[in-house]
């Protein structure tokens, strides 16, 4: 391809384009990002497996040997991370291997099940099913922040939300109507704004930094899905509707500053949503015939304001191309 | 032919190259800001998020402009494809005001336009307002490659050249099977026959120069073409497609005709495909052959259940494990020019700095690369900074 670029652009830039062209060529063949998948999908398939197999042999004769093998699994890969670990510092760590964050992974995982069916079984952590939950959440935010592992964070927040009573996984957020449960929207704000809490305070005492992005992400997304679960539940939503609108007010121009698309896109979203709710509603309200003139004005509405906040889009997309980020 | 600015999509692919090049340290930061001064690129492209929020609101305004148009004329509610000719048209129209006027590439705007337009038009031509077929398969095949090959030759697009390749092969299953009995059974042949075509056609056609713009849809070809070698033969998709197609009425007991060559093209072919693949060093052989490989397990387990599910996934998950573990201490010092280590990436600076000790010292004695590496793997923006 490199004699194409000379041919069309006899220019005094040739010799750069040789140095780009030539300093592509890939010597050596890297299987890294292949390696890495092989191993989440191994982690992957071998907790689905031992889930499984608990299930099926929950009061077989066989499932102490089963649960056992878990353990003893479990225990060994606890094992090797610790003895591969990296000396504890509040900022960003590389990890002896890649071997290592897959291990622990897998650790964490089966840990969760193992503790889970012990309770299920034995009743070991009490009747209530609080400590049951809180204890893999403790292990879960220690080995996040001892072995410096973004995928564990991850599993410790979502199970910080179930300790509470929510399921905060991104899909199981959308798809279940659990919302129906005002003590649950109350929690599901207060999560949010706590985990948003915990990511200022990460970025501004400078302890893990790097996880500040993740407890963004699970702070922003719960808490604008509770405020419109809050909008759709309540008859009088005025209160909740501020709140979403002003959050997102400031979180956009916090986003602006800091140059995110991916929670400029969300946090758009979200109020987009809300406004189009509430537009919608209004309009139902001073006529529910469901009348041609009603059906008009809410179609061109929606391409309109599409219309609209795609411009708005573009506006800031452009604005923050200035300094490409994430 | 093509709606872009051919001089930009040129630029743009040195810009990537540049970034790319900076990245792992070949030129410096003035180079790089050099080379993207010299070679601008007047695109309106967005980030990746941006890109998925565009196409969402585009998606709305597309769907309520069609429910509009729907309410306005009696004509509409009666004649379905009517409104959908006319939507599609619609869509086309704003896809050629925002890439033509407006610049936009691949800013999710355009994607979805481009997509819905397509939708649109073909099924409107394809449907009668009681939503059933107007015409016979094989035309209905061929009204979706023409309207697919066009749109991948104007707007370059892969998903679009994916939609013309199978509905091209959809179009001459449909014909074949016109022939009669004998072209029943040969069909799997002649499948795999039009694969190797397709392939030599990818690779010729990937060489040329003239076609640098389509070299992304031309390795989209390629590929495709290795998944339809593997596909035609795959004991699975013979005996079901037979079966449905031709109103066998096979028993779960049943066999089929050649049943022992396509269980040895079912194991074989994937295998073939990845040691080929490590063999000339060339990624997505690898890639189609494992993904294949998993397609293949996946075949015997539906007529053989050997293992119960769960011991299978964890043997499936402990033998991955392995593997990982065991390339990782094969490979720790780069073996025949494979290597663990992240090459291009700007977190990892020691990673970098052995690897380029190690590729100094590797350079003497490398073959010359095959060009192929380059239109295999760069796949667009995103798939290139990726693959090295």
């Amino acid at each position: 391809m490199s004699e194409k670029f000379h041919e069309n652009m006899p220019d005094p830039n040739t010799h750069l384009l040789n140095k780009i062209t030539i300093g592509q060529k890939p010597v050596l063949f890297s299987v890294y990002w292949e390696i890495r998948l092989a191993l989440y999908a191994g982690v992957l398939l071998f907790t689905t497996g031992a889930a499984i197999l608990i299930y099926k042999n929950i009061d077989s004769i066989g499932h102490l040997v089963i649960i056992t093998f878990i353990g003893l699994v479990a225990i060994v890969c606890w094992w090797y991370c610790l003895k591969n670990r990296q000396p504890f510092t509040f900022q960003k760590t590389i990890p002896t291997s890649i071997l290592v964050d897959y291990l622990l992974l897998l650790a964490a995982l089966l840990t969760v099940s193992f503790i889970g069916y012990l309770q299920y079984q034995f009743h070991l952590f009490g009747q209530t099913e609080k400590l049951a939950t809180a204890i893999p959440m403790i292990i879960l935010f220690t080995a996040a922040y001892r072995f410096d592992h973004i995928g564990i964070l991850s599993l410790a927040i979502t199970n910080l939300g179930i300790f509470l009573g929510i399921n905060v996984t991104p899909t199981s957020l959308l798809k279940s109507y659990q919302f129906n449960d005002e003590l649950i929207i109350y929690t599901g704000v207060l999560l949010g704004l706590v985990l948003q809490l915990i990511a200022w305070l990460s970025i501004k005492k400078d302890l893990k930094n790097h996880f500040a992005f993740t407890y963004q992400n699970f702070g922003v997304n719960v808490f604008f899905i509770s405020c419109l679960a809050a909008i759709f539940h309540f008859h009088f939503y005025l209160f909740w509707l501020l709140l979403l609108t002003s959050a997102a007010y400031f979180l956009f121009v916090k986003t602006v500053k800091e140059s995110s698309f991916y929670f400029l896109l969300i946090i758009m979203l979200y109020a987009y949503v809300a406004l189009s709710f509430t537009v919608i509603n209004l309009v139902l309200k001073i006529d529910d015939s469901f009348s041609v003139g009603i059906m008009y004005f809410s179609f061109l509405y929606f391409i309109t304001s599409a219309i609209g906040v795609i411009f708005l889009l573009i506006h800031f997309n452009k604005k923050l191309k200035h300094y490409d980020n994430l | 032919m093509i709606i872009y600015n051919k001089k930009w999509l040129v630029n743009k692919r040195i810009q990537i190259r540049a970034l790319l090049a900076f990245k792992i340290g070949v030129i410096s930061k003035e180079e790089k800001e050099n080379i993207l001064q010299s070679y601008p690129v007047g695109f309106f492209s967005s980030n990746f998020f941006i890109r998925i929020g565009f196409g969402l609101l585009t998606f709305i305004i597309i769907l309520f402009t069609s429910g509009f148009l729907g309410l306005l004329g009696s004509t509409f509610s009666n004649n379905f494809s009517a409104l959908l000719l006319v939507t599609g048209i619609f869509c086309y129209i704003g896809l050629e005001v925002m890439v033509g006027k407006q610049h936009h590439y691949c800013s999710g705007v355009d994607d979805i336009l481009l997509y819905a337009s397509i939708l649109f038009v073909v099924n409107g031509l394809c449907f009668n307002s009681s939503f059933q077929y107007n015409w016979p398969n094989s035309v209905n095949a061929l009204l979706y490659f023409i309207v697919t090959l066009m749109a991948s030759l104007r707007f370059l697009d892969r998903l679009t050249t994916i939609g013309a390749y199978v509905s091209l092969f959809a179009f001459l299953f449909f014909c074949f099977l016109q022939l009669g009995t004998v072209a029943k059974i040969a069909m799997p042949f002649v499948m795999i026959f039009l694969s190797v075509i397709a392939y030599f056609f990818s690779t010729v056609a990937g060489k040329n120069e003239q076609l640098l713009h389509y070299f992304d849809c031309i390795s989209v070809v390629k590929i495709l073409s290795l998944i339809t070698f593997y596909a035609a033969g795959n004991y699975f998709i013979v005996r079901e497609l037979s079966d449905s197609m031709f109103q066998l009425h096979l028993k779960p007991s049943d066999g089929i005709i050649f049943g022992w060559f396509f269980w040895v093209w079912t194991l074989a072919v994937p295998i073939l495909y990845v040691a080929n693949g490590i063999i000339k060093k060339q990624r997505y052989f690898i890639h189609v052959g494992i993904l294949l490989f998993a397609v293949s397990i996946a075949t015997i387990r539906f007529y053989h259940q050997v293992l119960p599910v769960e011991v299978a996934l964890l043997l499936g998950g402990s033998t991955l494990i392995a593997i990982g573990y065991g390339l990782l201490k094969y490979l720790k010092s780069p073996k025949n020019n494979f290597t663990v280590l992240q090459v291009s990436s700007d977190k990892n600076f020691t990673n970098i700095e052995a690897l380029i000790a190690v590729s100094v010292a590797t350079t003497q004695k490398m073959p010359t690369q095959h060009t192929t590496e380059f239109s295999g793997g760069s796949s667009g923006g995103a798939g290139a900074s990726g693959t090295y």
